[in-house]
């Protein structure tokens, strides 16, 4: 469909900037725009991409718990931690098209991944390999969602 | 706010008739409300002005995890010691004019927030620089002077067992605050709490009062000088080297090593580089917090400002990346990433409040 909601979007922002930012001489107005340019900058990058980004770190982050799995049943101190990873792992994933069940899928994920960090001793375990794989993740989740980040918030904030 | 309604508050507050002359709001001012306000007292005929700063939750709540209250006992305490502070006049927990919002009010006083210029490409700005520096690690050293106890701030902040205890306590403390406020889980950030509590500084500098957010856009100035410290919500007693780095830029006006120097000649006692590099990278960590808690009222539409997004949301995510990025750094390398990834938003702005 075109125009594309990107399109629009970039149109709508390069009108407003164009047409009405230099017409606003109240402050608190030129900077509500401000902050509505950005958004829909924002939004013009994670339409398009959301879901990608969505659906490759899921499969990312759940290969990295299932590989721990074993290494948490492996000790009886991690027992708690299995069973939260288990469970993250349980439920089935959403179709790629829904974008709410994947975020919210994603969310079970980092849960878990925070938890298991938060743990003293998971920074050794099975030689701190479940670690490393969990610092390497959270580097790829980082490069993976950089571009719905930047340059777009990274303006004037107001 | 509605000079309408508050006309007749500040009539029945001082016990004279209030004819309101000027009404602004202090801009940018996102974290907290700040309406300057100018009026006539008295009869028509003979009214004197005068003006008061009002203060108030803004709507949504304030982006800071910190009740007004807890800045207005700020203020009473300041108030009773040298160092230059607006007279705090009231407060009010939940007055009709801001529909139930706390609010206090203290006297104006005649400065801005914001120097115009300052960022000039000119020998006389580049001067002026090293001027506003200087003032700001002078009045900042004075500060940190103060016997907090002799003026009572222990009875209100929790106050660190010593000098060792003190960095401990600043990261426990927000790391708890973090885990109430925060949005989402954000597994780089526990990892960043993590590298924090690696590198905690050994000692506080000196367990001084410390204002939190400092330096241009928080003080009102008049020609160069400070002559109201202002905005006091993250005030707290700690280590000084945190008011150094949370100091919206104020190293960047001149030659850092130098304004140290002339900070520690009026304070008395140094400042250790590894304090500062932690307080610079700290920052960006509680700096984070307070955005992401600004935008829970967002979450649950209460309050739908589109800066409680840009700023909790976008903000937040930028916050979350370089906290990511300074996970393999040491100390030193990662406050020099910190400041250079957070460009001053103050510097350039063309805004005046008292």
């Amino acid at each position: 469909m075109r125009p594309t909601a990107p399109e629009l979007m970039a149109a709508i922002v390069e009108s407003l900037e164009r047409q009405v930012a230099p017409n606003l001489q109240d402050k608190w107005a030129a900077s509500a725009l401000r902050s509505a340019t950005q958004l829909l900058n924002h939004l013009a990058i994670r339409i398009e991409r959301e879901g990608r980004v969505l659906v490759e770190d899921n499969r990312d982050v759940r290969h990295v718990l299932e590989a721990a799995l074993p290494r948490l049943a492996a000790q009886a101190e991690f027992f708690d931690l299995r069973a939260v990873v288990e469970k993250a792992l349980s439920d089935p994933e959403p179709s790629l098209q829904d974008t709410a069940g994947l975020d919210a899928r994603n969310e079970i994920y980092q849960t878990a991944v925070e938890l298991l960090l938060r743990r003293p001793g998971m920074r050794t375990l099975d030689g701190s390999s479940v670690y490393e794989s969990l610092r390497d993740y959270l580097h790829r989740r980082l490069q993976r969602e950089y571009p719905l980040y930047f340059p777009v918030f990274t303006h004037p904030p107001f | 706010m509605d000079a309408g309604r508050l006309a007749p508050y500040l009539t029945d507050k001082i016990g004279e008739p209030v004819r309101i002359v000027g009404l602004s709001q202090a801009f940018p001012g996102l974290s907290r409300e700040t309406w300057l306000v100018r009026f006539k007292k008295g009869s028509e005929t003979a009214g004197k002005e005068a003006g008061v700063v009002v203060r108030a939750d803004s709507q949504g709540g304030p982006f800071v995890p910190v009740p007004l209250f807890y800045e207005w006992q700020v203020f009473v305490h300041v108030a009773r010691t040298p160092i230059p502070v607006a007279k705090p006049l009231w407060f009010d927990a939940s007055p009709e004019i801001t529909d139930g919002r706390p609010l206090f009010v203290r006297e104006l006083v005649e400065g801005t927030t914001l120097l115009p210029g300052l960022a000039d490409d000119s020998d006389e700005a580049a001067e002026r620089r090293r001027r506003v520096a200087l003032e700001h690690a002078e009045k900042l050293a004075a500060l940190h002077r103060i016997d907090w106890k002799t003026y009572g701030f222990d009875a209100f902040m929790d106050v660190p067992a010593s000098a060792e205890d003190a960095p401990r306590k600043e990261l426990m403390h927000w790391w708890r605050i973090w885990e109430e406020v925060r949005t989402a889980s954000f597994p780089v950030v526990t990892e960043a709490l993590h590298w924090f509590e690696q590198l905690l500084p050994k000692r506080a500098a000196h367990v001084s009062l410390c204002k939190g957010q400092n330096g241009i856009g928080e003080e009102i100035w008049r020609n160069d000088k400070i002559v109201a410290f202002s905005d006091w919500e993250l005030a707290n007693i700690g280590d000084p080297c945190q008011d150094l780095a949370l100091s919206q830029g104020m190293l960047k006006l001149w030659d850092r090593g130098k304004i140290i120097a002339h900070y520690e000649r009026a304070a008395g006692f140094s400042l250790p580089a590894e304090n500062i590099a932690f307080y610079l990278v700290w920052n960006a960590f509680k700096s984070m917090l307070v955005l992401n808690n600004g935008l829970r009222c967002f979450l649950s539409g209460k309050y739908t400002g589109l800066a409680r997004a840009t700023l909790g949301y976008g903000k937040v995510k930028v916050y979350e990346h370089l906290l990511g990025a300074i996970l393999d750094m040491d100390l030193e390398q990662a406050a020099e990433f910190i400041v250079q990834g957070q460009p001053n938003p103050y510097h350039n702005k063309q805004v005046t409040g008292g």
